[in-house]
């Protein structure tokens, strides 16, 4: 009893530790995955954080007005006009066709609804109202007839997100950009999870009536379940700090085996092999997902410790806590598998001979996500209509930020030289100018009867506002260039390079993940033995390569990264199996249906990534079950 | 990312006090061809000059300058959609249209433009008063906020 309350008191300060020390989970895809490797990766990261909260609004209507604050970078323009100069007047300037700025500049002075960027006496000839206007181009565009208006917005969070889809509904203005293809995709995902968690609770109620005549038995199911996510969690944070998202939806493997765990208790505590089954079973599972961390992908590595430390919190709860509860009746399934073995076999080999030869790896980016209809047809319409440039990247290195602006200067791109000067450029602009003043501006002031006083200040770039939009750190920024040029890069490509080295790191794991399971099973119950209990969990991975590979599914890494969690899931099976009786076999049972129709849910949802999982697993742990069923006969069967 | 784009903001969409009301006293306006006169005032400086103004319907407007320097400023083009739409819209009394980003009031046969927090052109423009006619209008005024005032009289 002191131990149970200690163990109790012990759990809930890591708990409300844990808690205290969390931080709000990572959502950005790109961090699940990319521990970055080089200067290069990182900077990719940063680029596609940048292009993850901008959103393309466009269409025929009204489009809802632009938020954002530029009147930092008004000032800038106002207080030094003659420092800034659009392409067209520094032409001009060289050429010194000082009739041209002056018609130029009348016709904008007598303008009736003309603006001017500076005071027109500190600025006579209108210099920073026209650097001003040459950066508001294509941002209208004529398609089949229609005027197309484009705003380029910067979207702070999902509230901002939701506001405006709301404003632009039954409007013709279309959305396209990553942020929106998220939120949509998550919407719809979260939607389809919560439809597959109410089917899933469905079934488990359904199982908990067939098997124990009551639905109380889900009383201790669930409080392990939540425990063992708790004592995950905690020591995930205490390792990682702040957890990514998506080690919660992978996690949710732990539901499926505490669930197990619980059930050979209800079906077998009172066996004598219980408790070698069930910590052989914990041991060789947690083995299986802490070699996960030798995998440098940040998702799987809190995996690994999220998987490993839940599991041992329910494998503890079982042990301490759950002799409080109340053994429920339990119902025996008195069933043999009435299926030709040589056949099963046959087939299962046909399927993985077959299978290698067609099997199709699949990194590219884009093909792992399939955007809904009308997103699709957005960015198709924005494409035609605005035809933007094809996110070129290339990223200008220099020891401060005026050798990287001098190097920006000398490129056709859009970057922060678009929007500030060098002060070798802004020096050049001046003398221009002064030049310009000295010739003409006397005539400019007699025809217009007035007197000016311009001005002609340098301005620091380095207090430019705009900077950190475009400097992924102090010595490098980022240029998008029109075409492929020496050096420039595309994002998807780059990130689809990356998934394929994650991809190859992975599958490169799974056979010494593999190793070190059966090392660990020899060692606790020899070699026959182990051999006996990892040919099923084998043969669910390799026949589930094979059958994805004949179905013409091109494999990527969320399939190899199912395989991981095959080997988890059905070496308990096999453990089980193995030291259990016949009861222990119908928990093992009721555990094989209650994950393989989880997964099989999972695997019809609109998301990609996450139904490669999902079909990943079904698969594996149905053929591995089956086999397992064959393969090893418990002690009580041999008889 | 893209930076600020005024030349629309002057114009952008508006809003109004008892529309009904006010729609009741203006004159709806026809394409139409005149001769006008501009003041501008702008920092310190009077910037006088004149010419013909010709507006068409769903089209816009332009701006003949003849006086002191012979230039055209046409709105008529999709840059200008934002100016296009205020101009259609009050020409066409479709007020509703304006409604957002506009509060408005009518006396004395002016109609004073005044953009709201929430509008584009909340920074950059003040007022925008229309004299009106028995079916034109005799006068505008653009009062911005840098202080830039036009005065525009239609012959």
């Amino acid at each position: 009893m002191i131990k149970r309350i200690l163990f109790l008191i012990f759990s809930i300060i890591f708990f409300i530790f844990a808690f205290l020390y969390a931080k709000p989970p990572e959502a950005d895809l790109m961090k699940a995955f990319i521990n970055p490797h080089s200067q290069m990766e990182k900077n990719i990261v940063k680029l596609a954080g940048i292009s993850s909260t901008t959103v393309n609004v466009f269409g025929t209507d009204e489009i809802p007005n632009n938020n954002q604050d530029f009147s930092e970078i008004l000032d800038v323009y106002r207080e030094y006009p003659a420092s800034f100069l659009s392409a067209h007047k520094r032409e001009l300037l060289k050429n010194r066709q000082y009739r041209e700025l002056e018609n130029e500049a009348l016709e904008g002075i007598y303008s009736p609804l003309g603006f001017y960027a500076a005071p027109i006496d500190k600025d006579p000839y209108l210099l920073a109202t026209d650097f001003l206007i040459s950066k508001n181009k294509n941002e209208a565009a004529e398609f089949e007839g229609k005027t197309y208006q484009l705003s380029r917005l910067k979207i702070q969070n999902t509230k901002e997100l939701e506001s405006l889809i709301e404003d632009v509904k039954g409007k013709d203005i279309y959305l396209t950009g990553t942020p929106v293809h998220s939120y949509f995709a998550s919407k719809k995902s979260s939607k389809e999870i919560n439809i597959i968690c109410l089917i899933s609770i469905l079934g488990l109620i359904v199982l908990s009536k067939i098997f124990f005549h009551s639905v109380k038995v889900l009383i201790p199911i669930v409080l392990s379940i939540i425990f063992g996510f708790l004592f995950g969690f905690s020591a995930c944070t205490f390792v990682f700090g702040k957890l990514h998202v998506l080690t919660f939806v992978f996690s949710t493997s732990l539901i499926g085996i505490s669930l197990d765990y619980v059930l050979h208790y209800f079906y077998g505590s009172c066996s004598r092999g219980f408790k070698t089954g069930l910590t052989s079973s914990m041991l060789t599972t947690v083995t299986a997902f802490l070699t996960l961390l030798f995998s440098n992908i940040e998702v799987l590595r809190q995996i690994a410790i999220f998987t490993s430390f839940g599991l041992l919190g329910v494998y503890l709860f079982v042990i301490f806590i759950l002799p409080c509860f109340k053994i429920p009746d339990t119902y025996n399934l008195n069933w043999r598998l009435r299926f030709p073995k040589k056949l099963f076999y046959t087939i299962i080999l046909a399927v993985i001979a077959i299978g290698a030869f067609n099997i199709k790896f699949e990194d590219n980016l884009k093909n792992l996500y399939v955007p809904p209809k009308h997103l699709f047809e957005a960015e198709a319409l924005y494409q035609k209509v605005f035809n933007p440039q094809a996110g070129e990247f290339l990223l200008i290195e220099g020891a401060n930020l005026e050798e990287i602006l001098e190097k920006e200067e000398s490129i056709d791109g859009f970057g922060l030289s678009n929007f500030v000067s060098s002060t070798k450029r802004q020096n050049e602009n001046l003398a221009l100018v002064k030049e310009l003043y000295n010739a003409d501006l006397a005539l400019l002031e007699n025809k217009l009867g007035v007197k000016f006083n311009p001005s002609l200040k340098l301005y620091d770039s380095e207090k430019f506002p705009l900077n950190k939009e475009f400097m992924l750190d102090n010595t490098t920024s980022f240029v998008i260039v029109p075409k492929k040029t020496a050096g420039s890069f595309n994002i998807a490509d780059e990130i689809s390079k990356i998934l394929k080295r994650l991809r190859y790191t992975s599958l490169k794991l799974l056979p010494v993940v593999f190793g070190m399971l059966f090392i660990l099973l020899s060692c606790i119950y020899g070699v026959k033995k182990a051999l006996k209990i990892s040919f099923s969990p084998l043969l669910g991975v390799v026949f589930t390569v094979g059958v994805l590979s004949l179905s013409r599914l091109s494999l990527n890494l969320f399939h190899i990264l199912g395989l991981f969690l095959i080997l988890g899931f059905s070496l308990d099976y096999s453990i089980f199996r193995l030291n259990g009786d016949e009861k222990s076999n119908n928990a093992v049972f009721i555990s094989f249906v209650s994950t393989a129709l989880s997964f099989l849910l999972l695997s019809f949802t609109s998301f990609k990534l996450i139904s490669s999982l999902g079909l990943t697993i079904f698969i594996g742990v149905t053929v591995s079950y089956i086999s397992s069923l064959f393969m090893l006969k418990s002690e009580h069967e041999k008889i | 990312m893209r930076i600020l784009f005024v030349l629309p903001l002057l114009a952008a969409p508006v809003f109004a006090q008892n529309l009904s009301d006010i729609a009741l006293q203006i004159p709806q306006f026809d394409s139409i061809k005149c001769k006008f006169k501009q003041e501008k005032q702008v920092s310190g400086m009077v910037f006088k000059s004149s010419g013909d103004f010709v507006f068409e319907k769903d089209k816009g407007v332009i701006f003949y300058t003849t006086y002191p320097v012979k230039s055209t400023a046409s709105y008529t083009t999709k840059e200008y959609r934002h100016i296009n739409n205020v101009i259609n819209a009050i020409a066409g009394k479709n007020y509703s249209k304006l409604e957002k980003d506009f509060e408005f009031s009518f006396d004395n046969r002016i109609l004073k433009l005044m953009p709201k927090p929430v509008s584009q052109a909340y920074n950059h423009l003040k007022l925008l008063e229309i004299e009106t006619g028995d079916a034109k209008i005799n006068k505008i005024v653009i009062l911005l906020c840098d202080g830039t005032k036009t005065s525009i009289w239609f012959q």
